[in-house]
């Protein structure tokens, strides 16, 4: 009994995630920020003298691209902190990193494809960021596929872990690898404009934006997965609850009836 | 006072948070026997695997000849014999086979006279020399009660030991016991209240979680405790060991090679018809792709089977069981790998020499091809291990190996269009600089992590 109500009351005293005034300040921050960013972007940022307004869509792309690879470097951080320790928040943390990251190296890829349309008159170079982002990318959908594949949670949560920190080993790997490739045979690369201080202004306030929203996201999605495992936690609880209760009545009944 | 073979203090164990078997106290002194009795689903076989370190305990302490489950895993295993519900046996060795592979495995001494007395003692001298898939389900039973008494552990843990024996081999189980490992503690599961009154001294019940019968020292005489045979055994030979059971299989199984060379000889032709027949590309720039990527398409394909053959064979258990460090067991794999790898490569490279009339077999491109052997294989290796518990390995595996393996590629093919467009020499110096970086980090961490990804 005292098991599963101490469970229960600990679950209640707790805030639902990024409710009440710390999450109003948080989503306010948020809110602001981002439409902060949107006005620069859009009205106050100069076009570019050569690409015109496709140049808009960098100040998104740059701020999405850095966010993804440290998404990348917490999934590493947290699967060696799981090896380590053996803590299920670890686990936690790299799962919701590598959702998010995946997400923003998507947004990457599309934001940095239209640019190049317009700029480059390509969807797809073979430049080494480019071609690192999409290893990076098809690195971490495997990622989240194996973790979709395996059924017991502890091998799920070690496996995982291991190849988190692999996949992270392997970036600077194949940076070099395309960067040599590239010596040999050159291609297109970005032209470097000068930035006018309003860019560099507006460029500064989107990834402070992006970059909020990016821990957002991470922290939701940490808490959400952190509530399913309680939830798994607390269902196991209650049966062991039940199993204890079961037995303790199996084994007073023959007293009681002697 | 002698200390106990085996000691279970208020252990717990499950699943997740689901405790299967709570608080569970028992002690068994050398020589002692006692059978766990209840009905299906009480958690006998879970406590069975937890004490003999194939699964940790979710709360509690034990420990198997002094040796604790989780703190001292290895030593643990030392003293531990444990024949579960599905045996554990190579069925492409035979049965004297299989017995001295675990004898050099546990670093045994006087293997011959050990593995051939163990037979005798469970009946199978006749048919030692009958691969193990061809036994019987009641003789795979008997050489697994060989196998697990082998090395004369502290404690025996036979789960369910009468479910595919005949009644006489259920009859002679105590007299087998006595002869195979004088001394040993032993803790028996079963439902057969009579199996337990002839195999055991003493019952005790599990149900609904907990042991329903408190335990009660038995009467019987303590007797000295056993030494086991076990010993350290180094990492070379338990590799080299491994390794050359691994080829024995490979070679009575056939299972890779002939249809890795089938693939290799479908893919080399399909892509050189792909790209100098149809789309007219330049010879040296065709050899460099079709070379590597083929090699990394056999690479992967190859590494499904490589953990997942033990996997479904239920052998790698017994590995696990064994006082050896785990990461021999991928460093044995890993070579078998690389060999095949090495000979696709070589047969495709005399293909595309074929084909494309070019001088393929020079120094630059054997180098090359040496390396990304040693590279791709250890990507290859380490994803092999790592999908093993994954429920679409097949269609998973190349999903994870790819990806990593994309810069062997491309260092593949740098080196070989260096070579063969008569750069100047050390041109291709860099590239096979990055696949050596390449196979030095992947193996690096493949030894490391691979105990972590199999073993808890």
């Amino acid at each position: 009994m005292s098991l599963a109500s101490s469970v229960l009351r600990r679950r209640a005293s707790r805030q639902p995630p990024l409710f009440g005034w710390r999450g109003l300040v948080v989503y306010a921050s948020l809110l602001v920020l981002m439409a902060a960013a949107l006005y620069m972007i859009f009205i106050y940022a100069p076009a570019e003298r050569v690409q015109g307004d496709a140049h808009r869509l960098l100040y998104g792309h740059v701020a999405v691209a850095w966010l993804a690879f440290l998404a990348f470097g917490i999934v590493a951080f947290a699967s060696v902190m799981y090896l380590w320790r053996r803590t299920a928040r670890w686990d936690s943390l790299a799962v919701a990193s590598a959702e998010v990251g995946v997400l923003f190296t998507t947004l990457t890829l599309a934001s940095g494809s239209i640019w190049g349309r317009h700029v480059w008159g390509v969807w797809w170079t073979w430049d080494p960021r480019l071609t690192t982002t999409l290893v990076l990318w098809f690195i971490y959908v495997a990622y989240l596929a194996l973790r979709m594949y395996i059924d017991n949670v502890d091998t799920r949560r070690r496996v995982a872990a291991i190849f988190g920190i692999v996949g992270v080993v392997d970036v600077p790997i194949v940076w070099y690898s395309v960067e040599w490739w590239r010596s040999l045979h050159p291609v297109q690369s970005v032209t470097r404009a000068g930035l006018t201080p309003e860019m560099v202004l507006t460029l500064v306030v989107t990834v402070v934006a992006f970059t909020v929203f990016c821990f957002v996201l991470i922290r939701q999605r940490y808490l959400l997965e952190c509530a399913s495992d309680e939830g798994e936690d607390l269902r196991d609880s209650v049966r062991n609850w039940h199993d204890e209760l079961r037995l303790t009545g199996a084994r007073s009944t023959p007293e009681a009836r002697t | 006072m002698q200390p106990s073979a085996l000691t279970l203090n208020r252990l717990t164990v499950g699943f997740g948070r689901r405790h299967v078997l709570r608080d569970v106290s028992l002690t068994l002194r050398a020589g002692e026997r006692v059978a766990l009795l209840g009905p299906n689903g009480a958690g006998k076989t879970t406590l069975l695997r937890t004490l003999a370190t194939l699964q940790p305990p979710l709360g509690g302490q034990a420990t198997v000849g002094g040796a604790d489950v989780v703190q001292r895993k290895r030593g643990a295993r030392r003293h531990v014999g444990f024949v579960g519900h599905t045996p554990h046996l190579i069925g492409h060795l035979t049965a004297r086979e299989n017995l001295a592979f675990l004898a050099s495995l546990y670093g045994l001494s006087n293997t011959g006279a050990r593995v051939s007395e163990a037979l005798s003692v469970v009946g199978l001298d006749e048919i030692a020399n009958r691969r193990a898939r061809e036994l019987s389900r009641g003789q795979l039973q008997r050489l697994s009660l060989a196998a697990a008494g082998l090395h004369h552990p502290a404690v025996l843990l036979l789960d369910e030991p009468d479910a595919s024996l005949d009644r006489d081999a259920v009859r002679e189980l105590p007299a087998m016991l006595d002869a195979l490992c004088p001394g040993s503690a032993v803790l028996l599961s079963t439902h057969d209240p009579d199996v337990a009154a002839r195999a055991a001294g003493r019952s005790v019940l599990v149900d609904q979680g907990r042991v329903i019968e408190p335990d009660t020292p038995g009467t019987a005489a303590p007797e000295p405790p056993v030494t086991t045979g076990a010993t350290n055994v180094s990492f070379a030979t338990t590799a080299w060991t491994l390794l050359r059971k691994d080829a024995l299989v490979e070679w009575r199984a056939r299972e890779q090679a002939p249809a890795l060379l089938a693939f290799t000889l479908l893919i080399t032709v399909l892509f050189d018809m792909a790209f100098v027949i149809l789309a007219q590309a330049d010879a040296p720039a065709v050899a460099a792709g079709v070379a590597w990527s083929t090699l990394l398409l056999v690479a992967s394909l190859s590494g499904v089977r490589l953990f997942g053959s033990e996997r479904d064979a239920n052998t790698l258990t017994c590995l696990r069981l064994a006082p050896i460090d785990q990461s021999a067991v991928f460093v044995a794999k890993y070579l078998l790998l690389a060999a095949h790898v090495l000979v696709v490569g070589l047969v495709q490279l005399a293909l595309l020499s074929a084909l494309l009339d070019l001088q393929l077999f020079q120094g630059g491109m054997l180098a090359t091809l040496g390396l990304v052997t040693i590279a791709l294989s250890a990507v290859a290796a380490m994803q092999s291990a790592l999908a093993l518990e994954s429920r679409a390995r097949e269609v998973l595996m190349p999903l994870l190996a790819v990806p990593l393996a994309i810069p062997v590629m491309l260092a593949g093919v740098g080196a070989t269009l260096e070579t063969l467009q008569g750069a100047p020499a050390g041109g291709a110096a860099p590239w096979l600089g990055l696949l050596a970086v390449v196979a030095a980090v992947f193996l690096a961490l493949s030894v490391l992590l691979y105990p972590h990804a199999v073993d808890g």
